[in-house]
């Protein structure tokens, strides 16, 4: 997913130039396009992801295009492969949630269903664009690329078709989900300029058909998925969810020997389907299930795996070519081709995310199955990371409690009879390989652990932020230069130090007949100090100068007030965001009224509801649906009210710095419940 | 004078320094027999929530190690803050004004020397003076009636305050690479610090670590001096403030 979104990014310098310094031209948008233009839309993503022994979510932006008037909307694998929400954004800014039918890690297509029975019943009919034939694009065609920029409105630039073969000059360059994306697809190049969140969007002609679906950036240009392979991708994902493949296990090359065609077979996987057949390394193939082959440069290389790809699996065919310049001729029975790599699945209670073994991954491996579960990332902090020897990633687990573990489901319904009704976690014996060792280790499997925060020292308080008197500083208020002592910067409200009627520009030289010695910047911690020295009930005496009058001042300490991590605090689990009440340093820093209500919020998950409303960490939530928050347990009870009444959308009032604000929450409850 | 005098007076002098050292020498190594576990590696794991610009990030969980000094019989422990709260690393990192950094701590284990690992809990904080200290936790698994911990020799509310250029040394523990094997540092006092509040600048030191005198009286504990929020020396605090702060933790903990 990363790549095709690094070399965007790379491109971006280059793209801005090419535009700059092109020939001004007359751009003329006919209707056809202008139709198109109206069937794009900005797909808002959050997606999940596998690190760290947890699924993290996170946000993304990128476009798509509507294919049917029943909302189907194919975009890319790498917007919207691995999403748990997706909203898409019509041209005329209605919003209308999506659901993943599918999605290609091969071909970096994927295909969503907008849920249209939510649309209000005077919605507008959608507006949808054609695929064109893609076979019939020529170098120096008019193309416009269309989508959503940077997150932006719906744009269109225009450009031409630079190359209809473009590939990866590095065939292992694009890998999305394990799958080498460049092993199928040889991009349609073009000028017209993209920029990251234009992932998804089509490459039109001038007749207003589809004939690609962008996808990369190669230096200046942008590079563009086929609109036939778009096509028949997005109608297999419509039917069954994924791609139907076969695999042979051939590993094939441009043929070397000049004057000769065919494709050179480089290598053949142990016991796949080729070799079973006896092809070998060095065979050149011919014909393959009745089709002539041949490959002279990289180029030619993803046509025959379309041609590979698409036979049925478990079919037998036909192969014919050469071994040592003598006619050969093989029967092969291609096998389901399964994806590179399963999906990764969070074990709470074991901290870790797992995959299932795939053929593909399980001979990556060099296992002899596809048995056991394979440990894709753990938590620095969880049971599996602190077991003696720890599980790490690319571990796999094969038993638990001598009982083996084929797939994620033995691990998940072991581990729920392990952990059930167990407040406690429990050592378990887990049997896992790594590499060829095989080891054992004790994991402690059970609920989350119970989190602490330190309480702070108490300390005296006294209320005030000072300033050293410094010579220059002495001098310029017309006191000798020998001066030792402290200015009051600030009182505090409400302190022992304004109940002692200490203002600001009070200046202070001792305490309790003490000089405060202090004259140097780095002296700044001296009357502090001093003051931690007492009791926290301690009365004390300052002595100095208000102006030019003497003054002396008694005030009696306190404890310093409640740090925020010991104040009451709550986990908002459905809206994911943490509230606390408010710190007296909150009241100061913002300048709010002693008398302001509300509650701080502390955390908000990243890609949560609150994080999708916009809410953010340091705003003060003041009201939810119109009811005023006094306080933790006011919050728990009006969100316990609105959970169970599964409100479609939440208002919260929140004031952020001196402005105030409304955020819609709208929630996709589970409708499991 | 007369230089047969000179010679044997030199070679007395050499004789007394040679046996005054062997004597501390000795005498250091016993102590490092007695009371090696005095000194105890502590294991936290730690979820740490970052937000910064009103944004936050995902939470990271850490694992970190540090050196602490039991101080009681029931395995009260004294703790450098700086080296179990990576607060004060990521907001020098961040330099954002209004980030904000939370550290919950979700396992404490007192790591022992025979390999028990003793689940405990941290209690207390001071972020000013770069101290953390935890206790046992009493129902866990491990039954503490069987666990003897080793405090610190010579704990008292009133310590020697050693000078400038006294030797003093300091017991440590070796990482887990070195088989957390128990050492002895020998080091001096470079200077004694006494306002706005007393240090002792004390060279090859270790934080959380205590230092002993010349007798093997308890001088401190080895912290970070905090400016702004931020380590910026190594320093060894009095004993008077590690056990100031120590009552706290009983009376609030209570």
């Amino acid at each position: 997913m990363s790549h095709p979104f690094r070399f965007l990014f790379f491109s971006v310098p280059l793209i801005c130039a090419n535009s700059l310094t092109g020939a001004p031209t007359t751009v003329s948008i006919s209707q056809e396009i202008q139709n198109v233009y109206q069937a794009i839309v900005r797909i808002e993503v959050v997606s999940e992801k596998g690190s760290g022994g947890r699924m993290m979510k996170s946000r993304s932006t990128g476009s798509g295009v509507i294919i049917s008037d029943d909302g189907l909307v194919v975009t890319n694998h790498h917007v919207a492969g691995k999403a748990s929400r997706l909203t898409c954004r019509l041209f005329d800014g209605e919003e209308v949630m999506a659901d993943l039918l599918g999605a290609d890690a091969m071909t970096d297509l994927a295909l969503l269903r907008l849920r249209l029975e939510q649309r209000a019943p005077d919605a507008s009919p959608l507006k949808t664009a054609k695929f064109g034939n893609s076979d019939k694009v020529k170098v120096g065609d008019v193309c416009f690329a269309m989508g959503s920029p940077a997150g932006l409105s719906q744009s269109v630039t225009k450009g031409i078709i630079s190359n209809t073969a473009l590939i990866s000059a590095s065939s292992q360059s694009f890998r999305l989900d394990g799958e080498n994306v460049g092993e199928l697809v040889r991009w349609l190049g073009h000028d017209a300029v993209i920029y990251p969140g234009n992932s998804g969007g089509p490459l039109v002609d001038q007749n207003g058909k589809i004939i690609g679906i962008n996808e990369v950036g190669i230096g200046s240009l942008g590079g563009a998925i086929p609109s036939n392979l778009a096509k028949k991708v997005a109608k297999q994902l419509e039917s069954h969810g994924y791609v139907s493949r076969s695999w042979v296990g051939l590993e094939c090359q441009p043929i070397i020997e000049e004057n000769q065609s065919g494709i050179l077979v480089a290598g053949v996987i142990a016991d796949s389907p080729a070799d079973l057949a006896s092809i070998k390394a060095g065979d050149i193939l011919t014909n393959y299930a009745g089709k002539k082959v041949s490959a002279r440069i990289p180029e030619d290389i993803p046509i025959f795996n379309q041609l590979v790809y698409s036979r049925p699996a478990n079919q037998p065919l036909a192969i014919q070519g050469l071994r040592n310049g003598k006619a050969k001729k093989w029967k092969i029975i291609p096998a389901p081709r399964e994806p590179a790599f399963a999906k990764e699945v969070e074990i709470k209670s074991w901290g870790i995310t797992v995959r299932n073994f795939t053929l593909m991954s399980s001979l990556e491996a060099q296992r002899e199955n596809k048995l056991g579960v394979q440990v894709h990332s753990t938590n620095r902090g969880g049971p599996s990371a602190s077991a003696k020897p720890s599980l790490s990633s690319g571990d796999v687990i094969m038993s638990v409690n001598d009982q083996p573990v084929n797939s994620i489901d033995d691990l998940l319904e072991i581990s729920h009879k392990i952990t059930r009704g167990q407040a406690e976690p429990v050592p378990t014996l887990v049997s896992f390989e790594r590499n060829l060792a095989e080891l054992l280790t004790v994991v402690k499997i059970g609920p989350e652990a119970e989190e602490n925060q330190p309480m702070e020292a108490w300390k005296p308080w006294l209320g005030i932020s000072t300033q050293v008197m410094t010579r220059e500083l002495s001098a310029a208020l017309a006191l000798p230069r020998t001066t030792r002592g402290i200015r009051v910067a600030q009182v505090f409200p409400e302190t022992p130090a304004q109940k002692a009627g200490i203002e600001a520009g009070d200046l202070i030289f001792r305490l309790d007949g003490q000089i405060i010695m202090a004259h140097r910047v780095e002296d700044a911690e001296v009357f502090g100090n001093m003051i931690k020295q007492y009791k926290t009930d301690a009365t004390i005496e300052l002595s100095g100068l208000r102006g030019e009058e003497p003054r002396t001042w008694k005030a009696t300490l306190t404890k310093r007030p409640v740090p925020p991590n010991e104040l009451p605090k709550h986990d908002e689990e459905t809206f994911e965001f943490t509230l606390r009440d408010l710190s007296f340093a909150d009241r100061v820093n913002r300048r709010l009224d002693l008398n302001q209500t509300g509650l701080m919020v502390e955390n908000v998950e990243p890609a949560g509801w609150g994080a999708l409303a916009g809410l953010r960490q340091g705003d003060l939530l003041l009201e939810v649906d119109k009811q005023p928050i006094g306080s933790i347990d006011d919050f728990k009870e009006i969100m316990k009210q609105l959970v169970s009444a599964r409100e479609k959308r939440v208002l919260f009032f929140i004031r952020r710095g001196i402005h105030t604000l409304f955020l819609e929450l709208e929630p996709d409850w589970d409708p499991q419940g | 004078m007369n230089p047969y005098i000179a010679f044997f007076a030199g070679l007395l002098f050499c004789w007394a320094s040679l046996h005054g050292s062997t004597q501390a020498e000795s005498h250091w190594r016993s102590l490092l027999k007695d009371h090696a576990n005095c000194v105890t590696w502590v294991s936290a794991t730690v979820r740490v929530e970052v937000s910064a610009g009103g944004r936050s990030l995902p939470p990271q969980e850490q694992k970190l190690e540090a050196l602490g000094t039991i101080i009681a019989k029931d395995g009260l422990t004294v703790l450098s803050l700086t080296k179990v709260d990576p607060t004060s690393s990521i907001l020098s990192r961040l330099r954002s004004p209004g980030a904000s950094v939370q550290v919950n701590y979700t396992e404490v284990l007192i790591l022992m020397q025979d390999g028990a690992e003793i689940p405990a809990r941290l209690l207390l904080k001071d972020e000013d003076l770069d101290l953390a200290y935890l206790l046992p936790i009493e129902n866990s698994e491990e039954d503490l009636a069987d666990i003897s911990f080793t405090p610190v020799p010579g704990l008292t509310k009133k310590a020697p305050t050693p000078q400038v250029l006294d030797e003093v040394i300091s017991i440590a523990k070796l990482g887990r690479n070195l088989y957390r094997q128990s050492t002895l540092r020998r080091g001096w006092v470079n200077a004694v610090i006494e306002k706005p509040r007393p240090y002792f600048v004390i060279e090859n030191t270790e934080p959380g670590t205590p230092v002993f005198d010349n007798h093997g009286k308890w001088l401190g504990i080895v912290v970070y001096k905090m400016e702004r929020g931020i380590p910026s020396a190594i320093v060894t605090l009095p004993v008077e403030d590690i056990v100031e702060i120590a009552d706290q933790v009983r009376s609030r903990n209570r």
